[in-house]
């Protein structure tokens, strides 16, 4: 085995090393460097464009959740529970008035002429919503003034009022937009053609007697116009 | 400039530095994976990937003088012509027979220039050619070679032998030859 020991290093093996290229093979190192410096650059950029797609991903990854989060409907259906949120409020100052109201009549012994209670000089009949356009143009203080028979001011808090006057507007029906040349042309009629009405009755007198006359109503079912022949008698 | 110079020039990303160093160690390597893939642009596909990862690991690399240098240029070429034999299993069809003791006859070896050495080498069959190339050019171990080989090291020592007699073979035919030229 001593010629297997890999420490024994022979005069070849050193030959072999020293072998620097082999005389028939045409190694054209520029090339090669040519190779390797495109991948080399490659690696380069796809780096680069890496972290520049990868910062895009992200980003384009952000908007899609917060666009997610915020879905189309979400608007509408918020308009719509708040919507039907303030029509229940509505109620509920009209309840606290007659609330108010009877709390007052029974404490006073003088019973309440009217059923009728008048809101700073504008009258507003009881179990009638307030309408909201009178009242946000009278309320400008913090309190609205209800004035009872006995001249003694009820005081209404001003949210009451406010949640009073919002109304729930339903959302309007989007009318369908139609070009003018979609509906066609109008009819006309033209006036060049006579109706049968329009036709008066005449009648032809012949230089030999002869008499021809027309009669609208008997031509009517048929469309015609019949004339009739008269024979003059004299 | 130096190798050394290189080296750190080329840890900085220099590129004529790097040319510098292709064009010193480049023709030599491809000899190396030469002895290792017969195929001429086997060879040099490898010898690029060699010195791609050869740049990109040079920062991690210590200079500490050339012979070092070439040597791990070397062994990443190694590696990188075992990597692709493995794809390829090379190393699948191997019958593992008992190692016969043949001696090599290195003084015939001796008397071979380095180029008719090469083309000696390059003749075996790819199973034989890499244990050799391993063991007795490159010095490593019938253990090392079954572990980097993924083979037995009982199948690394028949692969050996059996690359001596066929070297043997072809030596015997070379002397003819010699001695043909030779009396020529």
């Amino acid at each position: 085995m001593s010629n297997e020991n890999p420490t024994n290093a022979p005069h070849w093996r050193n030959k072999l090393d020293e072998l620097e290229h082999l005389p028939g093979s045409a190694f054209n190192g520029d090339a090669a460097w040519d190779k390797l410096y495109g991948r080399l650059r490659g690696n380069k950029k796809s780096k680069k464009i890496f972290w520049y797609w990868g910062a895009a991903a992200c980003l384009m990854f952000g908007l899609m959740i917060t666009l997610l989060n915020q879905p189309k409907g979400s608007s509408q259906n918020e308009n719509k529970e708040t919507a039907i949120k303030q029509t229940k409020k509505i109620d509920k100052p009209d309840e606290r008035i007659d609330n108010a109201m009877k709390n007052k009549n029974e404490n006073n012994t003088e019973p309440i002429n009217d059923k009728i209670v008048t809101t700073s000089g504008k009258s507003v009949q009881r179990n009638r919503r307030i309408i909201p356009t009178e009242v946000t143009s009278k309320v400008q203080s913090n309190n609205v003034v209800v004035n009872g028979p006995e001249q003694e001011p009820i005081a209404i808090p001003l949210q009451i009022v406010r949640n009073a006057t919002t109304v729930a507007v339903p959302p309007k029906k989007k009318l369908n937009v139609v070009h003018i040349n979609e509906l066609g042309d109008p009819v006309i009629e033209s006036s060049d053609v006579t109706r049968i009405e329009d036709i008066r009755s005449f009648k032809l007198k012949f230089g030999t007697g002869e008499v021809f006359s027309n009669s609208p109503v008997a031509s009517k079912p048929s469309g015609f116009i019949i004339l009739k022949t008269k024979t003059a008698s004299n | 400039m130096n190798t050394s110079e290189l080296v750190r020039e080329a840890k900085h990303g220099s590129t004529a530095a790097q040319k510098c160093l292709f064009n010193l160690f480049g023709e030599k390597m491809l000899l190396v994976c030469q002895r290792y893939v017969k195929n001429p642009e086997d060879a040099e596909e490898l010898l690029l990937d060699g010195f791609y990862k050869f740049f990109a690991k040079i920062s991690s690399f210590n200079y500490q003088g050339d012979a070092a240098l070439y040597a791990w240029l070397k062994r990443i070429m190694i590696n990188e012509c075992l990597m692709f034999l493995r794809a390829k299993n090379a190393f699948t069809i191997v019958t593992e027979a008992t190692a016969e003791e043949i001696p090599l006859q290195e003084e015939a070896l001796d008397n071979l220039s380095a180029e008719e050495i090469f083309k000696l080498i390059v003749q075996l069959p790819v199973g034989y050619r890499t244990v050799f190339n391993l063991y007795a050019i490159e010095g490593m171990n019938h253990g090392e070679i079954a572990e980097v080989l993924n083979i037995s090291e009982g199948t690394s020592r028949s692969q050996f032998s059996k690359a001596k007699v066929l070297l043997q073979k072809l030596l015997l035919q070379n002397d003819i030859k010699y001695v043909k030229r030779k009396s020529n």
